[in-house]
């Protein structure tokens, strides 16, 4: 059976919509008729229907631009604080690390299982490139 | 009709941004020629109907929003499902619907001038397409009841249209349904409808 007939409008909307099956139908000569009875010119519908297009592409591009140059910003600022993060001494990456770690167990108890007791067995390259992974999952 | 669904897996697949403008590109060449007159003719009769004047909003500026709101993602279109033009007529339908639902304020959002359109679509204030709409008013209810019992009273001299009509205001049955319940052919019910369609316009321009 059919909608709610309590909703008035949805008659009308369906009464709305029947006019795409006539224009769905319509051919030649007919849809020109039909599409001038809704006051457009035929022979200017082409012209039209292709300037709205390419303004909405232009639009769209735009926005996927300033998107993209968005993402590159947010990229390029973790870049720069975790090559920041991941200069100093020993010491200081041991201290951030542990610190890192810290945080991500204080936020996700049961996600965090990295075992950072024994830290101080790592060499100083392998430390600096696993603060820059941590880092990078910020 | 160009950009038929493709045959083969029966899954309804979201068609890829590229697709999206390979068949906007279609509408503009050879056969599919015709598709941008119905294209037009339909954002036409949309507004039209729903009496948005062309001060606010222009047939022209209502497929340019439904063509972006296809491009930008936020309308899906998932090829298999139904050609493109049906698709964009969808697409028209919904946003002139939002545009006559919003409140003046918001009307304003739809109908801003490409130049402004574009600085809120890039400050992302503004989402074509996606704007709030507001819970319909009973004013607003009982405008559409009286619309289409205006529209209806037009088909006395029509029994056969002006019982399609009755189904779809009273019972809201399908076509099948409709034939089914006025017990008449489908080419009895498609010339019914059929009358009911080419009538809308003159009802809609003079009312």
């Amino acid at each position: 059976m059919g909608e709610n007939p309590s909703k008035p409008n949805e008659a009308l909307e369906r009464l709305f919509a029947l006019i795409g099956d006539e224009l769905l139908r319509a051919r030649g000569q007919e849809l020109d008729e039909l599409v001038q009875a809704w006051g457009i010119v035929p022979a200017s519908a082409l012209g039209i229907v292709d300037a709205a297009f390419k303004k909405a592409l232009q639009i769209s591009n735009r926005q996927r631009l300033a998107e993209a140059r968005k993402t590159q910003e947010l990229e390029v600022a973790k870049l720069r604080r975790i090559s920041v993060e991941t200069d100093g001494t020993r010491e200081e990456l041991l201290l951030r690390l542990n610190s890192v770690l810290e945080t991500m167990r204080r936020e996700n108890p049961e996600g965090a299982t990295l075992e950072h007791r024994n830290l101080d067995q790592y060499t100083e390259e392998y430390l600096r490139s696993l603060l820059a992974q941590l880092s990078a999952l910020e | 009709m160009p950009h038929e669904p493709p045959e083969g897996d029966s899954q309804a697949q979201e068609a890829t941004r590229d697709e999206v403008v390979s068949a906007c590109l279609a509408l503009r060449i050879g056969a599919s020629e015709e598709d941008s007159k119905r294209l037009l003719g339909y954002a036409a009769s949309q507004l039209r109907m729903r009496q948005i004047p062309s001060n606010h909003l222009t047939e022209e500026e209502l497929v340019q929003n439904a063509f972006l709101a296809v491009l930008s993602g936020r309308r899906k279109w998932f090829l298999r499902r139904e050609p493109f033009i049906s698709f964009m007529f969808g697409v028209i339908l919904s946003l002139a619907r939002d545009v006559r639902r919003t409140k003046a304020g918001k009307l304003d959002k739809a109908t801003a001038s490409l130049d402004e359109l574009r600085s809120r679509l890039d400050d992302g204030e503004l989402i074509p397409g996606e704007m709030e709409v507001d819970l319909e008013l009973p004013d607003e209810i009982l405008q559409a009841k009286q619309q289409f019992e205006a529209f209806q009273r037009d088909f006395e001299d029509d029994y056969a249209a002006w019982c399609v009509l009755e189904c779809m205001r009273e019972k809201g049955l399908s076509g099948k349904e409709t034939q089914k319940h006025l017990g008449i052919s489908e080419n009895e019910f498609n010339a019914a409808r059929q009358r009911i369609g080419r009538r809308l316009n003159k009802f809609f321009f003079s009312h």
